[in-house]
């Protein structure tokens, strides 16, 4: 997604986050936590890019997955990853996905209790990328509306030149 | 399930914001858009592993920029000079001590590009270990002082060259290099030791004289003033004198000396420097957070 989306997504989440635990967050600590997330937002904006194949993010934060799929025969051309910073992505640490991971849940569980389904968030990048983030108990169901066969999630191994 | 009259229209939110979609709307989705996997496949990253899959990611950039080269060398004789011209080119530049290992262990066999890489500030202990292992560039004068002289080559790497090296102009850039990095470094780095080995060689004046001022070591200094004599080996008990950690006794022996007048009408001025060390030194003593400028 562009990157002025990802920052309005980590503002909201930042915002959601602060309501959750009822308190005021200081200015300080509301900006470490929304840069955190703009890592990981660009992290995997890059991962799928370079990957050029859909990918799932399993556990991205803990109970939530994300999918991103791209159009292969799309006509625009998708932008392309830019730089990121892996050494402070390395700082996006255990605890601070795991408050992002509970506000997440919170909210798929309050937004449209009137459906009462489960659903997917659903997101068009403006760059081409479609994200898709739901609880990882629908995983399964997820994929086979995606059209992915029974063997067809692969583990992504490091270095087995799968990422090229 | 009932089937919607155009997904468009069910294309709910703004777009600024995720919309939430049923799952039993999602097969559609994908299909109107197109972004189900040809292959019926996808996959997987655990979420925890995405920031080391991108440290993966460079590193496996890294390798292919160079697999490229490597295949273009080999595939065109013509390719050979711009391939050649690019390997040197990230011999001297790069700053990433993997990229460097990596190119050091396929251009092994070309020496132009070794020469520059062993020159480069960037060379990790690992990639200095694996060249001074490799009996055949023991041989080649310019890679070995191209490591004598790397300002980061590593205590160790030097000792290893000490054992094997017969060329005294290597001795000599090791013994410079190591006074210089043993008089930036304050806690015990192998480079005073080095200095020590070298400054106790007898055979060489100007080796030893080269390393006096990385020696730390309080006896080696003392023995070695006691052991040179004031006339002819003036140059070197000057040094001494002018090395911090010599011991004020010795210093002070060579302060008093009685011939000081005489030797410093023919040039010799040990006395002169050792004074002036061991004011330094008391300056140093009384106040001990001053920089103190030896």
């Amino acid at each position: 997604m562009l990157q002025q989306e990802r920052e309005h997504l980590a503002s909201l989440a930042v915002e959601r986050v602060s309501s959750l635990f009822n308190t005021q967050l200081g200015g300080f600590y509301e900006d470490g936590v929304k840069h955190k997330l703009l890592l990981l937002l660009q992290a995997v904006d890059r991962a799928a890019l370079a990957a050029n194949k859909p990918m799932l993010f399993a556990e991205i934060v803990p109970g939530f997955d994300l999918i991103i799929l791209q159009n292969p025969d799309a006509v625009a051309p998708v932008a392309d990853g830019e730089q990121i910073d892996t050494r402070s992505l390395s700082s996006v640490d255990d605890t601070c996905l795991a408050m992002l991971g509970q506000a997440i849940n919170k909210h798929l569980a309050e937004s449209r209790g009137d459906e009462a389904q489960e659903g997917v968030f659903v997101f068009k990048g403006g760059d081409g990328l479609h994200y898709f983030g739901f609880k990882a108990l629908y995983r399964h169901s997820v994929l086979k509306e995606m059209g992915v066969s029974e063997n067809g999630l692969v583990s992504y191994v490091p270095g087995s030149g799968v990422m090229q | 399930m009932t089937i919607p009259l155009s997904l468009a229209a069910r294309e709910f939110g703004d777009g600024k914001l995720p919309a939430f979609m049923p799952l039993s709307l999602i097969g559609h989705y994908v299909r109107e858009h197109g972004l189900y996997p040809r292959d019926g496949r996808m996959e997987k990253v655990a979420g925890k592993e995405v920031s080391s899959l991108l440290k993966l990611q460079t590193l496996q950039q890294i390798e292919e920029r160079i697999n490229v080269l490597v295949s273009d060398m080999r595939q065109a004789k013509d390719l050979h000079e711009a391939a050649l011209a690019q390997a040197m080119e990230i011999a001297n530049t790069s700053t990433d001590p993997y990229e460097l290992h990596y190119m050091t262990n396929m251009f092994m066999h070309q020496r132009e590009v070794l020469r520059s890489l062993v020159k480069n500030p960037n060379l990790s202990e690992k990639t200095q270990l694996l060249i001074v292992s490799m009996a055949e560039l023991r041989k080649d004068r310019e890679i070995q002082l191209g490591l004598a002289h790397n300002p980061s080559i590593c205590a160790t790497v030097m000792g290893k060259i000490l054992d094997y090296t017969q060329d005294v102009f290597v001795l000599q850039g090791i013994a410079h290099n190591a006074a210089r990095q043993a008089q930036l470094t304050h806690d015990d780095s192998g480079y005073a030791e080095i200095c020590k080995q070298i400054a106790q060689v007898h055979w060489d004046d100007t080796l030893s004289k080269a390393a006096i001022p990385g020696v730390k070591d309080a006896d080696v200094l003392r023995s070695l003033a006691e052991s040179h004599s004031a006339l002819y080996a003036a140059d070197k008990l000057e040094l001494i004198a002018q090395n911090p950690h010599t011991p004020n006794e010795v210093l002070e022996k060579m302060a008093n000396t009685p011939l000081a007048r005489a030797q410093h009408v023919v040039g010799i001025d040990y006395a002169i420097k050792a004074r002036h060390t061991l004011a330094l030194k008391q300056q140093q003593a009384m106040a001990p957070d001053a920089d103190l400028a030896l």
